[in-house]
């Protein structure tokens, strides 16, 4: 009886918390269209708040920052929504408008045309996503060798088969997901909050390297004191204060 | 300085004043007093004295009708003067301030210089006005004539006439780097302009016994105004060549040394000359309105016309080419276009228009091409055209027209709007999209089932545990299925491994007897121990003796007291099972634990 009144109370709870995220999400999109900006900001954090980390709530706020002419927010807010969600057209589409809004033409390093499709493979699916999958993948193959063992003769050779296949896309899932918990543990990126920044040649450094402005995403290669030794896509880098930079991560 | 100064402007002095006032020095002067149209004349004034402690300003000149102020400049310079009276040196120091101002003349004429006044604290001077003959062309321009011809005065609007453009040069004149003119530049407001050659011929003639060189060029011209034309003259440049002045008191300038040396080493000054072609008046008749076409577009000359059809069959709504070539000798530009009748018939899209102009052996040849892209609007057999050009033949003096008509069969095609009757027929029709502004993608709407958490799960111990979780269940099974086809192919390891199971069913099978005859209780506890060491052992039990079973418990290497145990729990089974001594209940219990110890003890060793 305990028990029962235990389930019922946590899924009223649930219940609670999916209503009030969603009522603070449709209230922020309300705000949206009515064009004010910071309400609806408002509303987006609070459903942030409520531990619904979803990419559709960071892609409306990168919106919301958008239109108020924060491309530096807007980005950082459509970089953790592509982290969520990497293969939603919509943000990579604003991302990609975004981008061409900034004022400064980074052009990245352009990989070779296998190593694109490998990233392109790669990054099609969220970390989160991928942790599924791959466990999902496990499972599924190895139930597959359990039923190679324990399978009639006649059909040990097609249980054999598909065995074998899962264990060669469960080994390039598990490559990849290795690579993405790496990358997710010890890669960091920041985007460029302020209007401008001078890059300089060391923390506080007196010779300026070169000047980036809004919008700009570094990769966090060190971090000493405030300052932040950040490289751009176009190979480029130098030292920035931590101040101006938005770090692309999830702040549960 | 002021000596040289002073014999220079004794050169060419119109009005030079000197005087010396209160130990100023004032002196003004002009290079020359006859100049031609586009050259200019210099004013030099000269100021000097003893200790200036200010720098004396620009001298005011008043303003000229006829003259304009094209550069003005001041130079400093000074000098030292020592002298020693009676042993006491005494040095002085004389600054001359020289400005220099430099006028073009505004027109031809005698005309008057403006005047100036200076001053310098009290000291004040004024110089009345100049006169300055300014003459259109210098005298040296009758080594040189520039004469521009058309071959005909009287003509239409776009008629085509040929222009000569002649330079005729002295030959024994000092002229050099005649320039070429600009005839095009200076004609294009009047004319559409095509030279009939690269660059200027050259030939000699003799005119009144003197001997010229003759440059000329042809150019083919088509007047674009109309009314009395006055052709602009044209400017030409060159260079003269002229003899410097003798120097004066110098120690060469004798009968001896004279002009040798003057001839040899003096190359004399060049200056910059223009001459202007003659002025031509062209009378540029309209072209009459009495008998002009209703199609006539403005072509004028003499052409030829074909047209032609790139298919004499289509379907309808299905497009062809009409190619219309007008070619002969004309004003390109003035061929606009030809009239098509029965173009309604047609979806009609503007036409593609080349031109090419081609000179040969001196004759302008005009080809103009017109392209049309027509699509009938419905079957049957129609007439493209008459394609007429119309144009004015300068020849004739009169308007003419050139005509041709081609005929088109036209199939049954598919129809936009189809029907019995009245069958519409077009190209795809609509204008491409055009983007024409771009923005972020809208915000999403859909609030259903928002992620909650959303940290990657590998820093749970629990998704690790699931991960190791399907290779541990695939090494159980896979140790599982090894043990049963072991124990399906090996019969040894499979008696080893049941032995025990087996004997316990045995002593089982014995205790249910305890109470049965005695034969039977000591038959199923023989047989149980018999068979689990045969079992064990892999050893057949139907031969197995009990020397056999000591030596081979022995030499697995148990504990002698068990296998004495046994021995003598085998010679009591015999005993019993064979002859009728009855047994109590107590005893057989007694046995029946003295078997499982001692099995138990023999199973350490045997597994």
């Amino acid at each position: 009886m305990m028990r029962l009144l235990f389930l019922l109370l946590f899924s009223t709870a649930l219940l609670f918390g999916e209503d009030l995220a969603a009522d603070f999400f449709n209230q922020g999109n309300r705000f949206y269209e009515k064009g004010r900006y910071d309400s609806a900001l408002v509303c987006y954090d609070k459903v942030l708040s409520l531990g619904r980390h979803d990419s559709r709530v960071y892609y409306n706020k990168g919106n919301a920052h958008f239109r108020k002419k924060e491309l530096g927010l807007a980005i950082l807010n459509y970089e953790i929504a592509r982290k969520l969600n990497p293969s939603d057209p919509d943000i990579l589409d604003n991302l990609r408008f975004s981008y061409a809004a900034r004022k400064d033409k980074i052009i990245p390093v352009r990989p070779v045309f296998v190593y694109r499709v490998v990233l392109f493979l790669h990054d099609f699916v969220s970390l989160r996503a991928q942790e599924t999958f791959f466990l999902s993948l496990l499972f599924l193959t190895c139930g597959l060798f359990i039923l190679f063992l324990f399978a009639r003769p006649e059909r040990r050779s097609r249980s054999l088969f598909f065995a074998v296949l899962f264990s060669g896309l469960l080994a390039l899932c598990a490559v990849s997901l290795f690579v993405k918990i790496q990358r997710d543990r010890h890669e960091k990126r920041a985007v460029l909050l302020s209007p401008r920044a001078d890059v300089r040649n060391e923390p506080d450094g007196g010779q300026i390297l070169f000047s980036v402005h809004e919008g700009a995403v570094f990769k966090v290669e060190r971090r000493i004191g405030t300052w932040v030794l950040g490289s751009l896509e176009n190979g480029l880098s130098g030292w920035v204060p931590e101040d101006k930079l938005g770090m692309i991560e999830i702040s549960e | 300085m002021v000596r040289q100064l002073n014999s220079r402007l004794l050169c060419w002095v119109l009005g030079t004043v000197s005087l010396l006032f209160a130990g100023y020095d004032f002196q003004a002067g002009l290079d020359r007093n006859q100049i031609t149209l586009g050259e200019d004349i210099t004013i030099t004034v000269q100021f000097s004295g003893e200790n200036l402690k200010e720098e004396p300003a620009y001298p005011e000149f008043s303003s000229s009708a006829d003259f304009t102020l094209s550069n003005k400049n001041r130079q400093k310079s000074s000098s030292q003067n020592v002298s020693i009276i009676n042993g006491r040196m005494t040095r002085t120091s004389v600054e001359t301030y020289t400005f220099q101002f430099t006028f073009k003349p505004l027109k031809a004429g005698d005309l008057k210089l403006p005047g100036c006044r200076f001053g310098y604290n009290d000291f004040v001077r004024q110089i009345g006005e100049t006169s300055v003959s300014v003459l259109k062309e210098g005298p040296e321009n009758h080594n040189l004539s520039f004469d521009l011809s058309f071959s005909k005065r009287d003509l239409y609007l776009n008629e085509q006439v040929v222009l000569v453009a002649a330079i005729r040069v002295k030959q024994n004149a000092s002229i050099r780097n005649i320039g070429s003119p600009d005839v095009d530049k200076e004609l294009k407001k009047f004319f559409w302009i095509k030279p009939l050659q690269d660059k200027f011929e050259q030939r000699n003639e003799t005119i009144g016994g003197e001997a010229y060189s003759v440059y000329s060029m042809r150019f083919i011209v088509f007047p674009t105004l109309s009314g009395e034309v006055k052709v602009p003259s044209i400017p030409l440049e060159y260079i003269v060549m002229e003899q410097r002045a003798r120097r004066r008191n110098s120690p060469f300038d004798d009968a001896f040394f004279g002009g040798a040396f003057d001839n040899f080493f003096d190359q004399g000054n060049t200056r910059k000359k223009t001459r202007y072609s003659n002025p031509v008046t062209l009378r540029v008749r309209d072209l009459p309105e009495a008998g002009k076409p209703a199609g006539f577009t403005g072509a004028v000359g003499s052409f030829k016309m074909t047209a032609s059809l790139d298919k004499e069959e289509v379907k309808a709504g299905e497009a062809f080419n009409l190619k219309v070539v007008v070619n002969g000798s004309g004003n390109e530009k003035s061929i606009n276009s030809v009239d098509i009748r029965n173009l309604h018939l047609f979806e009609a899209f503007d036409p593609e228009i080349s031109a090419d102009v081609q000179i040969k052996s001196g004759v302008l040849s005009v080809t103009k091409t017109f392209r049309y892209v027509l699509i009938p609007k419905s079957e049957g057999k129609c007439d493209v055209g008459p394609v007429t050009l119309y144009f004015f033949n300068t020849a004739k003096g009169r308007y003419d027209s050139l005509s041709t008509t081609l005929t088109l069969n036209v199939k049954e095609g598919k129809a936009v709007r189809p029907g019995t009757e009245n069958k519409v027929y077009s190209s795809i029709g609509g204008e491409e999209i055009k983007l024409l502004s771009s923005d972020i993608r809208y915000i999403k709407t859909d609030a259903s089932r928002l992620a909650e958490g959303s940290r990657p799960r590998y820093d749970s111990p629990v998704y690790w545990v699931g991960v190791a979780l399907p290779p541990m269940l695939l090494l159980l099974s896979f140790l599982f299925r090894r043990y049963q086809w072991r124990m399906a192919s090996d019969t040894g390891y499979a008696r080893l491994k049941r032995a025990r199971k087996k004997a316990l069913k045995r002593l089982k099978e014995a205790e249910q007897n305890l109470t049965a005859p005695p034969d039977r209780f000591y038959a199923a506890l023989y047989k149980a121990l018999i068979e689990y060491v045969a079992d064990k052992l892999n050893l057949s039990a139907a031969g197995m003796t009990v020397t056999l079973f000591e030596s081979a418990l022995r030499d697995k290497g148990a504990v002698e007291e068990t296998v004495q145990e046994l021995v003598r729990l085998l010679e009591s089974c015999d005993l019993h099972r064979f002859s009728s001594l009855p047994v109590e209940t107590s005893d057989r219990k007694a046995d029946l634990t003295r078997a499982e110890t001692a099995l138990s003890h023999l199973e350490e060793k045997l597994s």
